[in-house]
């Protein structure tokens, strides 16, 4: 399964790629909305693990490109911080799968993420 | 001639000295920046590798493996990179729990950052003050909690609302005991950045109510309602009452809010009899608070007040009406005032609002 990450923070975005990519995953990153979106196009990956803010395009607006674009073909999980329920909400109006409330432990991630992979199959 | 020959010389030399400086300016800049990216993809490996490490060392794994200098210690003294290592662990315990939080304070601690936190709280500069005493509480600096007690007080408001956060996030519930001695006003933001840290703890028994609620400082009673409401504290309620005939009425208003949440049988009456004497803002919160307690008993008090209200107090009351009782509006239409605009506007308002 291949997981694109979108986040500016590099230490958290290290971090996930590290751990998934110890789990078997094909891990692609992105620092930013817009880097995202273009690898979105040039690998197609399976699952996007976005965060919310993010500079230049936010996670909200990230997925609602993928999901008018690819539909249920990406699934999408979101990071997010605690007390942010109305942003969450607004995610899941516009098509993300699951979200993960920062903090967070990695392995918690992984383990939300093989639900996905299960699925994938 | 030889004037201008003089004058030719020393244009070309200033000229020259000026690129010779700005020559060195920009390698020194692009040396720093150089330097500054090295440290940073360093510091990013660094905590990535002590997130998923296994070892209690988690220096020693870091230097063993290279990640991390030999003179790693030495290095600290330097204090742009000592800010930028501490700012990264900072961030990313924030964004992380479980395991990789533990390992983020074993290196945060191994390197020796906590006692250049408590070195800053003595710098005069409020900014450092209050970011060390945040690092303090992110970074669970249980050996530090006595010295950032000294804020809970500071005439700083920044200091001080770091500081009452770090306390919480260190002691818990128990942290808001400052409440007991805090001589100046809680800001209507740092009470909400007080209520957002505890939402993070899970709810327990904390104890000071009674006093709080009979402070002197007012912002501390209004912030005790607040609590009284959110964490249900039933035990309370005859002295929140007392708080509905309060001095000022910003705390009227916060006791009809929190009276509401914990309210008893008879607390919409109580709550009538204060409706005409109370200021327009109070008397929507008592609209809003009856719309919660209130029922069939309450409506003629509604009919009554109904005639006297602003148009934004009379469509609550509507409002009101309509939740509390299923025949409320049909008894509505009956009063001669019903038919005339507004009233029958915003009848037919809410009617639609209930079909929908």
């Amino acid at each position: 399964m291949k997981i694109l990450i979108a986040e500016d923070d590099v230490v958290i975005l290290n971090t996930l790629e590290f751990r998934l990519k110890k789990d078997g995953y094909e891990v692609i990153t992105a620092k930013d909305g817009q880097e995202a979106l273009e690898k979105i196009e040039s690998y197609h990956p399976d699952l996007l693990i976005s965060d919310i803010m993010m500079p230049f395009i936010s996670g909200l607006e990230l997925i609602g490109a993928v999901k008018e674009k690819y539909q249920d073909k990406i699934s999408i999980i979101i990071l997010t911080t605690m007390g942010q329920e109305s942003v969450v909400l607004e995610a899941f109006t516009l098509g993300a799968d699951d979200f993960i409330t920062k903090p967070f432990s990695p392995n918690e991630l992984s383990i939300r993420v093989k639900r996905f992979a299960m699925k994938h199959r | 001639m030889a004037y201008f020959k003089i004058s030719l010389f020393l244009i070309l030399g200033i000229t020259v000295c000026m690129l010779l400086f700005m020559i060195i300016i920009l390698k020194k800049k692009n040396y720093r920046r150089a330097k500054y990216q090295e440290w940073e993809d360093r510091i990013n490996l660094a905590i990535n590798t002590a997130i998923f490490s296994d070892e209690e060392d988690i220096i020693n794994r870091l230097i063993s493996s290279s990640i991390i200098p030999q003179n790693v210690i030495s290095l600290m003294r330097n204090s742009t990179f000592r800010k930028l290592l501490t700012s990264k662990i900072v961030a990313a315990s924030k964004s992380l729990s479980g395991n990789s939080e533990s390992n983020l304070k074993k290196l945060y601690v191994q390197l020796g950052l906590e006692q250049y936190a408590l070195l800053s709280l003595k710098q005069s500069l409020w900014h450092i003050k209050a970011k060390r005493i945040q690092e303090i509480g992110v970074m669970g600096l249980q050996s530090s909690l006595n010295d950032i007690k000294g804020y809970l007080n500071d005439k700083n408001e920044l200091i001080r609302t770091e500081a009452q956060v770090s306390v919480i996030k260190l002691t818990g519930f128990s942290g808001l005991n400052f409440l007991d001695s805090i001589h100046y006003k809680i800001s209507e933001w740092n009470q909400i950045i007080l209520l957002r840290e505890l939402s993070h703890l899970p709810p327990e028994d904390f104890h000071g109510m009674n006093k709080w609620l009979k402070s002197d400082n007012n912002s501390v009673v209004a912030f005790a309602l607040k609590l009284a409401g959110i964490y249900h504290r039933f035990a309370f309620y005859n002295d929140i009452e007392i708080c509905l005939y309060h001095s000022d009425p910003d705390i009227r208003f916060q006791a009809i809010q929190t009276i509401a949440m914990v309210y008893k049988e008879k607390t919409a009456a109580l709550l009538k009899g204060l409706f005409p004497e109370e200021n327009q803002k109070n008397k929507k919160e008592i609209i809003k608070a009856l719309k919660v307690i209130g029922n069939e008993e309450d409506i003629p008090f509604l009919f009554e007040i109904i005639g006297n209200l602003d148009n934004e107090m009379k469509l609550m009351v509507v409002d009101t009406i309509a939740n509390i009782s299923s025949d409320g509006l049909t008894d509505l239409k009956k009063i001669p005032e019903a038919h005339e605009y507004p009233l029958n506007e915003m009848i037919q308002q809410i009617e639609y609002t209930i079909k929908q």
